[in-house]
C-alpha cells in the first residue's frame, strides 16, 4: 500500500505534522508513506493539516482520501495522542485492507 | 524554481556596485558581507522553503501565464485563495526566519503593475500589458528575485516633483530614444535591493500633467550601468562584526537590509518600460501596490510577533518567573494583539476581488486598517515583550566578555536564572528579544508600506462616512434629505 503525505504548509503549526508523519513510519512501516508532491502515485492521500483552519490544497486524486487536523480524523474527533492509530486504522477502512 | 543555493549562486554572477560605509565592495562578495548575508540568507529561504514537502502548499503556486508550477513569490493571484495563501506563506516564513525575508515588495508591485497596466492600455490604446506579460514569463521562468521600487528620497515635502530645487529628488526619465528611455534619481529604504536580481520601478505618487515625466514605471537589473546602491546603517550593526550571540538573529538579521539606490541616467529597454509619462494612471499603480503591501503587514508581522512572543515566555521560564500570573496575563494579551493584526490580513484577502485584467485584489479598506494596526500593535507588543523580559535586555554584557577568560566566568555566574538553564542559552534568548523588540523593527512597522498618515488617507475616501452620518440620521430619528447635498 502506497500512502501519499500532504502538508498543508504549516503557518500556525498547532501541531507538527511532518513528526506524526514519521510517527506513522515508524509504527506501521510496512505502509509506503512518501510526499505526494514529490510522486502523486499512491492508494490512498492522507492530508495532514497542522492547525484546525484545515486549509491545505485538495489536490486532484481519485483515489480515498483522509482529513487530518490535530484534532481530527476525517472531522471525527480525535485526542492528540490518538491521532496515529486513528489514521492506521482509517487507512485500513478506506483502503479496505482492514 | 530556484534552490536557495542556486539563488546565492545568481547573485555572485552580479556586476553591483554597493557602498558600506563609504568603502565600495567587491561585486562577488557582497552577499557574504556579515552587514548582508543575514538578509540573503532570509530571502534565501524564500527558495528553500518551496523545495520543503512541508511548506510546498503555501510556498508554490500554478502560473496562468504556462501551467507550469512556479515559486509563489512570482504568481499573479487568480482567487481570493491565492490572496489568502499569501498571507498564510509570509506568517510562516516569518515563524522561520523571525525576520523580513524581503520578496513580498516586488511581488506585490507585479501583481499592482499587472492590473493597472492591463486599464492603461485599454483606455490609452498602449501595450504596456503584454510587455510586462513577456517580462512576467522571464520572471517566474527564472524565479528571480524583484525588488519593488516606489520610494523616492522626495525632497521638500511640499512641493511637487517638478517644483522641486533639485529635479532629481523624484526619478525621473531625462531622455527617450527609438531603443528605450534614460532614468536619473534615486530610490529610498529599498529592501532587499542588494540580494536582488532586478528592480521594478514604480511613481511615488500620484501625479499631474507637469509631473508626467515622473510618472514612470520600469524593470532593470541592479548591476545595470549607472546603477548603484549604498546600504542603509541598522541599530547596533556593528556587533554583527563580532559573534553570533549579540547580533540576536545571527542568520537572518533585523529587518530587510535597506539601501539608497542611485540611478544615474541609466537606460532601460522599452520591452521593459511599463509606464511612461501616463500620469493618469500614477495614483491607481502607486494605490494598488500600496494596498497589496499592507495586505502582508498582519501576516509577516505576525509571525515575527509569534516569535516576540515565544522569546519572551522562553526568557520568562529561563529566569524562573514564567509561571507567574502577571506574565501569562501579558502573554495572553501579546497572543490576542497578534492575532488582531493577523485577522486583518486574512479579512482583506478574503474580500479581495478580481480586477478588470483578471488578477485578484485585496479589499483596500482593511488592507489599510491592518497596516494602520501594525503601526501602534507591535509598539504594545514589543512593550508587554520588554516588560516580561526585564532591564536585562538593556544591560547584558557582551559575548566578548563571557567569552573572556579572564571574567567569563562571572558573567556565567550572574547571567544563569534557574540553574539547570545554561547561561547561554539565556543570553542568546534575551539578545534575541532585545533586537527584535527595538530600533529598526520598531521604526519599519511604523513606516514601512507607508506612514500612519497615508492609511489615514484612504479612510476618508473608502470608508463611506456620508452614509454613517445618514444612518445615524434615520436611528435618530432625523431625516437624513435635509442634510444631502
Amino acid at each position: 500500500m502506497r500512502v501519499g503525505v500532504k502538508f498543508c504548509g504549516h503557518c500556525a503549526p498547532r501541531m507538527d505534522m511532518v513528526q506524526l508523519c514519521e510517527a506513522l513510519r515508524l509504527q506501521a512501516p510496512e505502509l509506503g508513506f512518501h510526499y505526494f508532491v514529490q510522486d502523486p502515485e499512491a492508494d490512498v492521500l492522507l492530508i495532514l493539516n497542522a492547525c484546525q483552519a484545515e486549509c491545505a490544497s485538495r489536490p486532484t486524486f481519485q483515489g480515498p482520501v483522509i482529513w487530518v487536523s490535530p484534532g481530527t480524523v476525517d472531522h471525527w474527533p480525535t485526542p492528540p495522542e490518538e491521532l496515529c492509530s486513528s489514521i492506521l486504522r482509517r487507512i485500513q477502512e478506506v483502503s479496505g485492507s482492514g | 524554481m530556484k534552490t536557495g543555493q542556486e539563488y546565492r549562486d545568481s547573485l555572485r554572477t552580479r556586476n553591483i556596485k554597493v557602498y558600506i560605509k563609504g568603502q565600495l565592495l567587491d561585486s562577488k562578495d557582497v552577499i557574504d558581507h556579515p552587514f548582508i548575508k543575514g538578509h540573503v540568507n532570509s530571502a534565501a529561504m524564500t527558495y528553500e522553503l518551496a523545495q520543503d514537502p512541508q511548506f510546498e502548499d503555501l510556498m508554490t503556486a500554478t502560473s496562468h501565464l504556462t501551467g507550469k508550477k512556479i515559486n509563489r513569490f512570482t504568481h499573479i493571484h487568480q482567487s481570493v485563495d491565492d490572496l489568502v495563501k499569501k498571507v498564510k506563506m509570509l506568517r510562516m516564513i516569518s515563524l522561520n526566519t523571525g525576520t523580513c525575508y524581503q520578496r513580498c515588495v516586488g511581488f506585490d508591485a507585479v501583481n499592482a503593475v499587472y492590473s493597472v497596466t492591463f486599464e492603461m492600455d485599454q483606455k490609452l490604446g498602449t501595450n504596456y500589458h503584454e510587455r510586462l506579460k513577456k517580462y512576467l514569463l522571464r520572471w517566474q521562468e527564472e524565479d528571480l528575485m524583484v525588488a519593488g521600487a516606489m520610494t523616492d528620497p522626495k525632497g521638500d515635502r511640499s512641493l511637487r516633483p517638478s517644483q522641486q530645487a533639485d529635479p532629481d529628488m523624484f526619478v525621473h526619465v531625462v531622455k527617450k530614444d527609438d531603443k528605450g528611455i534614460y532614468l536619473r534619481g534615486a530610490k529610498a529604504h529599498m529592501t532587499g535591493m542588494v540580494n536582488s536580481h532586478e528592480m521594478l520601478i514604480m511613481p511615488t505618487s500620484g501625479y499631474g500633467e507637469e509631473d508626467k515625466d515622473y510618472a514612470v514605471c520600469c524593470a532593470l537589473p541592479v548591476d545595470a550601468p549607472g546603477v548603484f546602491h549604498i546600504f542603509g546603517r541598522q541599530t547596533n550593526d556593528d556587533r554583527k562584526m563580532g559573534g553570533e550571540i549579540d547580533q540576536g538573529n545571527a542568520r537572518y538579521g533585523v529587518v530587510g537590509g535597506e539601501c539608497l539606490t542611485i540611478l544615474e541616467d541609466v537606460f532601460v529597454p522599452w520591452d521593459n518600460v511599463f509606464m511612461c509619462g501616463e500620469y493618469q494612471f500614477s495614483g491607481m499603480l502607486v494605490e494598488r501596490f500600496a494596498c497589496y503591501h499592507r495586505q502582508n503587514y498582519g501576516a509577516c508581522k505576525g509571525g515575527v510577533s509569534d516569535i516576540v512572543i515565544g522569546a519572551a515566555a522562553t526568557v520568562a521560564d529561563m529566569s524562573g518567573y514564567g509561571k507567574a500570573t502577571h506574565i501569562k496575563d501579558k502573554l495572553n494579551e501579546m497572543i490576542h494583539l497578534a492575532e488582531t493584526v493577523y485577522c486583518c490580513a486574512i479579512a482583506c484577502s478574503a474580500e479581495g476581488k478580481p480586477t478588470a485584467a483578471g488578477n485578484y485584489y485585496v479589499d483596500p479598506l482593511l488592507a489599510n486598517v491592518g497596516k494602520h494596526n501594525i503601526t501602534k500593535i507591535i509598539y504594545e507588543i514589543d512593550r508587554l515583550a520588554q516588560d516580561v523580559g526585564g532591564g536585562i535586555l538593556a544591560t547584558l554584557p557582551s559575548e566578548e566578555d563571557f567569552r573572556s577568560p579572564e571574567i567569563g566566568k562571572y558573567v556565567e555566574k550572574y547571567m544563569r536564572g534557574v540553574a539547570s538553564v545554561p547561561t547561554e542559552d539565556r543570553m542568546r534568548m534575551i539578545r534575541l528579544l532585545e533586537v527584535m523588540t527595538g530600533g529598526v523593527a520598531l521604526v519599519e512597522s511604523m513606516h514601512g508600506a507607508g506612514s500612519p498618515q497615508a492609511q489615514k488617507i484612504m479612510y476618508s475616501k473608502l470608508s463611506g462616512l456620508e452614509n454613517k452620518k445618514k444612518a445615524a440620521m434615520k436611528i435618530a430619528g432625523v431625516d437624513p434629505s435635509k442634510y444631502t447635498k
